[in-house]
């Protein structure tokens, strides 16, 4: 299943009705070295775009927006004593959580991969 | 050209400024066509710990107790810092108006060209760190203590670290802050860590410079250089109602709650 991305550099991808999210290679480049991930907790319901986990790097604290709504299912607890596995995979290993009862449709709101590397390039 | 606020609030308590800072970012990201450069103090002097610091690892808790030396954590990245004979100042803005340079690393480079500016105004060969000595040193290195690590785009004088900065991103709106020692305190602030920070020696400040402006003339510098660098109009403001109403509240109920201090919740 494709990848899907925000502005804010989320990145979702879907499998059935469950999305995993994470945060883009390009956001974890430019946040340099990832020192902490703050987890969402397991059960809390979220928006599409609203606040869902934040991340520190050595100097800058972000919040990580919701790509898609859903209820938090899983999350990475690699992160919590690795928070560096972002800088590794960030679009792999380093996947933040998994969202239950994801709506497809709002995947229309997103950019493939394509239209975020244009996205990107305009930046 | 554009219109930016600039606000200075003197010299406030620790809860009180963390307190201000969150209330411009919180207010501005509800209008976000007025960005704010605030330049102010700390009495008495205060030790801040970033958002996701273990205060209790780090700080000996009890020797900040023993001596009335309070603790207030940011809601931005980075280390310790101990706020004392320092102009401290917080800039709040969109990433727009960085102008293209929206990610952090740029922002920062951006951000942080005021500070440069106003100590080359000063007659010092300031530059970024990624700038000095790229090749030879790392940077980035993990640090409880602020003004003991280096980043790229602080700021050195002589290959010595000069002030800190530490920056919030939500969504559309960017919180920095950052200190402007005025004299050096660094070896009293280290006596509060529970580890030894080496790396602190090599910091610097104004005064061992061989520079001692009153508070209010680097001020008049850091806006000078603020307009030029970002090519904006400063105009002298105070907060606005609802900003002191906003901030009385995060006072109250997270920045002197013992909860955020010390465990990051609030």
């Amino acid at each position: 299943m494709a990848k899907f991305y925000t502005k804010e550099h989320e990145w979702v991808e879907m499998a059935g009705a469950q999305a995993t999210v994470g945060i883009s290679e390009h956001a974890a480049h430019e946040l340099g070295d990832i020192t902490y991930v703050e987890l969402p907790k397991i059960g809390k319901s979220v928006k599409q775009f609203d606040a869902l986990a934040a991340i520190e790097s050595v100097k800058a604290a972000s919040d990580i927006y919701a790509p898609v709504s859903g209820k938090v299912a899983e999350v990475n607890q690699a992160l919590n004593d690795a928070p560096e596995l972002v800088n590794q995979g960030a679009e792999s290993q380093g996947w933040i959580c998994k969202l239950d009862g994801v709506n497809e449709a709002e995947l229309g709101a997103l950019m493939d991969a394509a239209a975020y590397d244009v996205y990107l390039k305009g930046l | 050209m554009c219109k930016w606020r600039l606000i200075d609030t003197g010299p406030l308590e620790g809860p009180a400024n963390m307190a201000l800072d969150e209330a411009l970012l919180n207010c501005f990201q509800k209008d976000p066509t007025r960005p704010v450069l605030r330049l102010y103090g700390w009495n008495p002097a205060t030790l801040s710990v970033g958002r996701y610091q273990d205060a209790a690892a780090a700080l000996n808790l009890d020797l900040c107790r023993e001596e009335g030396v309070p603790v207030v954590r940011r809601m931005t990245g980075g280390g310790i810092i101990y706020h004392a004979a320092e102009v401290t100042y917080s800039v709040v803005c969109s990433p727009e108006h960085l102008g293209d340079r929206t990610g952090v690393k740029d922002g920062f480079r951006k951000l942080c060209g005021f500070l440069l500016g106003t100590y080359q105004r000063l007659g010092l060969d300031a530059r970024f760190a990624v700038d000095w000595n790229p090749a030879e040193e790392r940077l980035g290195e993990r640090t409880s203590f602020c003004f003991a690590g280096k980043e790229e785009f602080d700021v050195v004088v002589n290959d010595r670290k000069i002030g800190g900065n530490a920056q919030r991103r939500l969504s559309g709106a960017i919180l920095q802050h950052g200190s402007i020692p005025l004299q050096n305190r660094v070896q009293q602030g280290v006596r509060y860590l529970k580890e030894p920070a080496p790396g602190a020696a090599r910091s610097v400040s104004l005064s061992e410079l061989g520079h001692a402006p009153e508070p209010d003339d680097l001020k008049r510098l850091l806006a000078e250089s603020f307009q030029e660098l970002m090519s904006v109009d400063l105009v002298p403001e105070p907060p606005t109602d609802q900003e002191m109403v906003t901030a009385g509240k995060l006072e109250e109920h997270k920045y002197r709650c013992p909860s955020w201090t010390f465990e990051g919740r609030s």
